[in-house]
């Protein structure tokens, strides 16, 4: 498992000590792993902010509690919790369905690529889209454990430790939820190229 | 016709963790042999292999702005309480919570000593063994014989006496045995006065716990809380 960083380390014990000032440069070096996480988890720009908020102000009351190994699995814990809890007050109080707002204005997709050409860029949009809306059809346990793994990088044990699960359950999670994207994806997906279009 | 589980003895959770290479060397070497004998396998490996790639190309989002903290925003970051610091968190309710709970306990200890098992209860056994023992010569719930009930049964025995006199004793040795000489009925009556004791002053706590709740609670309207 990925241990915290020297410079992570003296950061988190400065804030520990109520070092706010230490506390934010740890927030610049991970707001853009939460937002991602909320994001993927949620769908859209405004929930997904209000969640990553909402983490770090967990984590900053919760410091002294943060005995390692990795910073990052704990703080993306606390950033998966705030998805989830945030998930279940939108869905008492539905503003904005959270499917219909995926390939709307508020998505990321829509950032260009000054890397890639019109048409590379177009194609990887609409593959963007098409996951990102297979991902949110996903139970909410696959999903964190899938956007953790393959979209956010972590290994199988620091997704156990950001989701409180056991290897087994996260290996489980992981393999059940890419079936599912699978399967989701050969109904429509069309879209992805033939080196990468999914078969039965 | 081929057993469909036999062609595919490999579950959908080995595909996943062998694309991540967590798949063990054995299970992994079986995996490979069974996928080149098996293209809907291959097919199947491949769609998993096309949509980790796909999630893997998604594009990282940049935060749309600082989520630094202010310090408005924020207290200063809780502190795991320490033993002593919880105790007194619950202020004077709780240690009148405890005193009462510790009262009722030890007031409870000693009705249950003085029904179960204390020297007054022996002291009314015995007197229904007396009363009783006759008629009823087995009287198997009396309480375990003392040392100087014993060693004058073992004395009757070695002298030859029969056994059922030992049950139904002569009436002239029970006096003797209901008020026995020995240190049992000082240590219980030093310990029962120890548990009074102790009732007294848990008594006296709960009071006071009581007492400077109750100050408190008249000053919390003026005072503000610190």
């Amino acid at each position: 498992m990925q241990a915290t960083a020297p410079e992570d380390h003296r950061l988190v014990t400065l804030s520990q000590e109520g070092d706010l000032a230490a506390f934010n440069s740890l927030v610049d070096a991970y707001q853009g792993q939460v937002y991602n996480l909320c994001w993927r988890m949620l769908g859209f720009r405004e929930a997904a902010e209000d969640a990553t908020q909402e983490a770090f102000l967990a984590a900053y009351s919760n410091i002294r509690r943060f005995r390692g190994p990795s910073f990052r699995a704990w703080l993306l814990r606390i950033a998966a919790n705030a998805a989830t809890d945030e998930l279940r007050r939108r869905r008492r109080r539905p503003q904005v369905p959270l499917e219909a707002s995926v390939g709307g204005r508020d998505t990321a997709l829509d950032l260009p690529d000054s890397s890639a050409g019109p048409e590379e860029w177009a194609l990887r949009r609409e593959q963007g889209r098409l996951l990102q809306a297979a991902l949110l059809a996903l139970p909410a346990d696959q999903r964190l454990a899938v956007v953790l793994s393959d979209v956010q990088g972590l290994s199988y044990e620091e997704v156990g430790e950001a989701m409180g699960s056991s290897l087994g359950t996260v290996k489980s999670r992981i393999s059940r939820g890419r079936a599912r994207l699978r399967r989701y994806l050969l109904e429509k997906g069309e879209l992805l190229p033939p080196g990468q279009r999914p078969t039965q | 016709m081929r057993n469909p589980f036999r062609r595919h003895p490999l579950r959908e959770e080995d595909l996943s963790a062998y694309l991540d290479g967590r798949l063990p060397t054995a299970r992994s070497a079986r995996l490979e042999e069974h996928l080149a004998a098996c293209e809907p396998c291959r097919q199947r490996l491949e769609g998993l292999r096309a949509v980790v790639e796909g999630l893997r190309a998604l594009p990282s989002m940049a935060a749309p702005r600082s989520f630094a903290l202010r310090p408005e925003q924020v207290t200063s970051p809780a502190r795991p309480m320490a033993w002593a610091q919880r105790a007194s968190a619950f202020g004077p309710a709780g240690a009148a919570a405890a005193a009462a709970l510790l009262f009722i306990v030890l007031v409870g200890v000693d009705l249950g000593t003085m029904r179960g098992g204390g020297p007054e209860a022996v002291e009314t056994e015995k007197a229904g063994a007396q009363a009783y023992g006759a008629e009823v010569p087995g009287l198997s719930a009396a309480p375990a014989p003392t040392p100087q009930e014993r060693s004058a049964a073992d004395a009757q025995e070695e002298a030859g006496a029969p056994a059922a006199t030992a049950e139904a004793p002569a009436p002239a040795e029970a006096p003797a045995e209901a008020t026995p000489p020995g240190g049992a009925e000082e240590e219980g009556g030093a310990g029962r006065w120890v548990l009074r004791g102790f009732q007294a002053a848990a008594g006296v706590a709960f009071l006071v716990a009581v007492a400077v709740l109750i100050r408190q609670r008249r000053g919390a309207p003026g005072s503000d809380g610190r």
